[in-house]
């Protein structure tokens, strides 16, 4: 028990709990954020407390007024958190493990708690290495190494763990190049004046300069493979993006320590690749994985939730396109569904209600019509207003009606000039285009159901961009909006 | 709000009851955690060993619950180990203070990072960023100025923003690699040392080949820790050859150097100082090491192992000073910390060698007849005799002093045989370990001299004949002059010759 009463006795020493102000769930439910929904979530936690924080439940609601105080103390509970958590192979887990506990070794050193050290150390950097956590391997591989040459004189030990630290640090260098590089690709596309044939260059040099270094770990091959399947997807060449997308996930798949989420992003592009060639069902398929690999709740899951969505309603698989939105809608963990998506994509269904291609249960329309736009009030957005993309997709969900009440005119010079505000790539355009066109020969008096007729016919030859995961405005297909037309 | 947001999704996954802080007082009528009856019995000292702590949870010393729970224990002192109160300590100094503040924040941003709570981490590494930089903390600035860096290129492009903390990066990269580096040339060559004292002359030459592949760094990095291993590396260079004045000129360079940063830690300057303190006692300036170490130990922590290792200096420059009064006081004062049992063997064994010279110089010099030193310094004169140390591998450092300690011990109490038999070893090991080219003339001749003595059949007067020319050669030889260890000699020859005069009939 000597390692445990070095530990104590330095806790006792320098009166930590002083210090120490977390949020037990008593007081931490009284956080303005924290949602009811969340609070139901929490019940029987809280009915099952075993050590309520009288001193911090009774300045609970002073504290919640000061947010800097809140936050400061929520950052100290969060080190509190993580004890008999079951996803202790997670990778991300374990990185901010192995941090948590580099931070406790570099204080025992500092502090001159020897006992505990090695023990410590030694269990950091078995993990660290199986997570090619690369800095926290050199780092306490240094602690490991400043332990035997000043405390044992361990001349093995230290030799040791300089051949790690050295051998560390070429996979590290390896690691900031790739990162360096695909900082500065993420830099130059940010850049307006960079084009895209540049930046396709310049991922593919950056490519050849990475290849010098024979480096797998996770870190690296993420970044290489980014940059790798940047040079092909901004060439269009959907083919490789599924091949190299595939490669990247393989490779990441063999490795403990891959976070699922960084694999994710390249399953998301392997859906991209088949969409743009084509082939939705393979697309849906690999978009699903991608959904698994990421964190339920977080942002980029509800986005590619919403990819699916869209890809359903272009594949006119409206019925499971309804299951998909009543989950959504139905998640009550936090975070929700964005309000404003939530919206755009209630509001494509209900729409599809309307002109009678899709049934939906009242109980069921109920519930969309709870959080939906305002698609039954025929109005023109200001081009300035927010979120034009959302409006830019209400408008060609209520196309039938803008035609039917002979305003087809209107709507087309909006649509022209949300082309030019807006920044749709040159295949959206052209397909935009083509509506225009449509909407302008019904405008100068041509059938309506023959100008559709003709649309559609010159839409089979637009065929629809995939490159991006963003679906509006196009969340239903042009032409499917101009069949319903016809039907309307 | 956005920064708290984040916090509800990452909080909604985990059982918010399991939040426990071990070190708050237990509280009567409550029915607390193992891990904190556990925790409180271990700082009041009521659990000593592995079978007591068993004991009070009921379960089986050796079984696996136990094993399972200490497991888990050990996890439990994590988190509070990160929030050691070093503001209300007089112990640190500002420099420690922020180190500490910046590894807490670095786990806690860590977690955010992973937690992926981006506005968070982006909050707390802009908080920190800059304290870490202040206090070269590299590690810490570097981990936030990465992030920064990829925050504004991936998730809120800021041209101007990246720039500047991709300036950063590439800086404390440099810093990061040349700290390392210079930690490695010093550790390179203290290693050796610290169970051997023997002259290594491949460490000067190895000091200097690493002195010379740090010097590209120099130019570039000026962190606390780059200078200190830059440093430290050459005044063990210097010192390994045995070049006093020149490893002061490095020692003051370096005290100079930091001296000129904002952030120096008194710590860390306390290295230098006290290497200079060695130097000075090897030059026989007694006066101005001890003033200069007193000065070092006052800096440091009370109970610290450098705190130990700064008094171990003190006892040694007494010693050699032959201020035996004040050599007690600095012994009573290591061996009456209650931190002494924590100490690593290495270190303890310096000690008890030290504590045998002043128990020779108490019964020789009579330092203080009112107390007894032996008692003080718990020192057993067989166990001292009879011990295999550390250092008795050490065969041209420690185990000299070592050998002579103990012959001088047995000769005082008349033991002729066992001190004849030391002798015969100090022979052997000045036979077969030293040589003309070996240097160490003041410890060869001395030995030379100790082993007279058993051919003059341990008689006062012939000895005195024997060794009257050598003890006027080892006089005229300067302390500082041999090229030996500056432990070898605890205390000066001259004066151990005349203890060894006093006991002969």
């Amino acid at each position: 028990m000597e390692e445990f009463r070095e530990l104590v006795l330095l806790l006792k020493n320098y009166s930590a709990d002083q210090h120490i102000e977390v949020f037990d769930s008593t007081s931490i439910k009284q956080l303005p954020f924290w949602t009811a929904s969340a609070l139901e979530n929490q019940h029987a936690d809280a009915d099952h407390q075993m050590e309520p924080n009288a001193r911090m439940n009774g300045h609970s609601k002073a504290t919640v007024d000061d947010h800097i105080q809140s936050r400061q103390r929520l950052w100290n509970t969060l080190l509190f958190l993580d004890l008999t958590q079951e996803d202790q192979h997670d990778p991300r887990r374990v990185a901010y493990l192995c941090w948590q506990r580099l931070a406790v070794l570099k204080t025992l050193m500092a502090a001159g708690a020897f006992k505990s050290l090695r023990e410590i150390a030694e269990a950091i950097l078995q993990m660290a290495t199986a997570y090619e956590l690369t800095t926290i391997v050199i780092e306490t591989a240094a602690q490991l190494r400043q332990f035997c040459a000043l405390h044992d004189g361990n001349m093995r030990g230290f030799e040791k763990y300089c051949r790690l630290i050295a051998q560390y640090e070429n996979i590290l260098q390896a690691e900031q190049a790739a990162d360096d590089e695909y900082c500065t690709f993420l830099f130059l596309q940010n850049e307006a004046s960079c084009s895209t044939q540049s930046l396709a260059n310049h991922a593919k040099e950056a490519c050849q300069r990475l290849q010098a270094y024979s480096c797998t770990t996770s870190a690296f091959t993420l970044n290489f493979y980014f940059l790798k399947l940047q040079a092909v997807f901004l060439e269009a060449e959907w083919e490789a993006v599924v091949k190299i997308s595939n490669q990247a996930v393989q490779l990441l798949s063999r490795k403990s320590a891959s976070s699922p989420t960084k694999i994710s992003a390249f399953s998301l592009s392997k859906a991209l690749g088949w969409a743009n060639l084509g082939q939705l069902n393979q697309a849906l398929e690999a978009l699903h994985t991608a959904i698994i690999d990421e964190i339920e709740g977080s942002l980029n899951w509800y986005r590619l939730q919403e990819l699916k969505l869209t890809w359903l309603l272009h594949q006119g698989k409206y019925v499971e396109a309804l299951e998909l939105t009543k989950k959504l809608n139905l998640k009550n963990k936090y975070p929700e569904w964005p309000l404003e998506q939530k919206q755009l994509y209630n509001s494509a269904l209900l729409s599809l209600a309307e002109l009678g291609i899709l049934p939906i249960p009242n109980r069921v329309k109920g519930m969309l019509m709870t959080n939906c736009l305002p698609f039954r009030n025929l109005y023109l957005p200001e081009m300035s207003s927010a979120n034009l993309d959302a409006q830019a997709a209400l408008l060609l969900l209520q196309l039938p009606k803008w035609i039917q009440s002979r305003a087809s005119g209107q709507v087309a010079n909006w649509l022209q000039h949300y082309l030019e505000w807006s920044e749709a790539c040159a295949p959206q355009s052209r397909r935009l285009g083509a509506l225009i066109t449509t909407l302008q020969d019904i405008e100068a008096g041509q059938n309506p159901v023959a100008a559709a007729q003709l649309g559609i016919k010159q839409l089979k030859n637009l065929p629809l961009d995939y490159s991006s995961p963003e679906a509006a405005p196009e969340i239903i297909k042009i032409e499917q909006i101009l069949d319903s037309l016809i039907r309307f | 709000m956005t920064d708290l947001k984040e916090f509800a999704h990452v909080l909604d996954g985990y059982k918010l009851r399991q939040v426990e802080v071990l070190t708050r007082p237990l509280r009567p009528g409550v029915q607390e955690t193992r891990y904190r009856i556990m925790y409180h019995a271990l700082a009041e000292g009521q659990v000593r060993n592995e079978a007591e702590g068993a004991q009070l949870l009921k379960l089986d010393a050796k079984g696996r619950p136990f094993r399972r729970f200490l497991l888990e224990f050990r996890r439990r002192l994590f988190a509070p180990l990160l929030f050691l109160d070093t503001e209300n300590s007089p112990n640190f100094n500002s420099t420690q203070k922020a180190n500490f503040e910046c590894l807490r924040k670095l786990a806690t941003f860590q977690t955010l990072v992973y937690r992926h709570c981006p506005e968070n981490a982006c909050l707390l590494a802009k908080a920190i960023i800059e304290l870490a930089i202040q206090n070269d903390v590299t590690l810490v600035a570097l981990e936030m100025a990465t992030f920064l860096k990829r925050y504004y290129v991936e998730r809120v492009p800021d041209s101007e923003q990246y720039l500047h903390y991709q300036a950063y990066v590439e800086r404390l990269r440099l810093d990061w690699q040349a700290e390392n580096k210079a930690m490695e040339s010093y550790q390179a060559v203290i290693a050796p040392a610290v169970k051997s004292k023997s002259t290594q002359s491949q460490i000067a030459n190895r000091a200097q080949a690493l002195v010379e592949s740090l010097s590209s760094y120099k130019e570039k990095c000026n962190t606390i820790i780059f200078v200190s291993g830059y440093y430290a590396t050459r005044y063990i260079g210097e010192m390994s050859r045995f070049h006093w004045h020149d490893a002061i000129a490095v020692c003051d360079e370096a005290i100079s150097n930091l001296n000129d940063k904002s952030c120096t830690s008194p710590r860390i300057m306390a290295v230098f100082k006290v290497h200079k303190v060695i130097c000075l006692t090897m030059l026989d300036r007694y006066v101005e090491a001890l003033r200069l170490n007193s000065e070092v130990i006052q800096a440091e922590i009370i109970g610290s192992r450098n705190w130990f290792l700064y008094l171990d200096n003190q006892l040694l420059v007494s010693l050699k000073a032959t201020q035996y009064k004040s050599a007690s006081q600095t012994a009573a004062k290591i061996y009456s910390s209650r931190n002494f049992a924590a100490m690593p063997e290495s270190i303890k064994e310096s000690w008890t060698l030290l504590a045998a010279y002043l128990i020779l110089a108490d019964r020789n010099e009579g330092i203080n007849p009112g107390i007894q030193l032996e008692k003080v310094l718990n020192f057993r004169v067989n166990k001292f005799l009879n011990q295999v140390p550390n250092y008795s591998k050490d065969k041209k450092g420690m185990n000299v002093p070592i050998l002579i300690a103990q012959f001088l011990f047995l000769l005082q109490s008349k033991e002729f045989d066992g001190a004849h038999d030391k002798l015969t070893a100090l022979r052997k090991y000045r036979v077969k370990h030293f040589n003309t080219e070996d240097g160490y003339y003041r410890t060869q001749l001395f030995i030379r001299m100790l082993c007279s003595v058993a051919g003059t059949a341990f008689n006062k007067k012939l000895f005195l004949k024997k060794t009257a020319d050598m003890i006027k050669t080892v006089t005229r030889i300067p302390k500082g002059h041999p090229d030996q260890h500056f432990k070898i000699e605890i205390i000066p020859y001259e004066v151990l010759w005349q203890w060894v005069v006093n006991c002969l009939d």
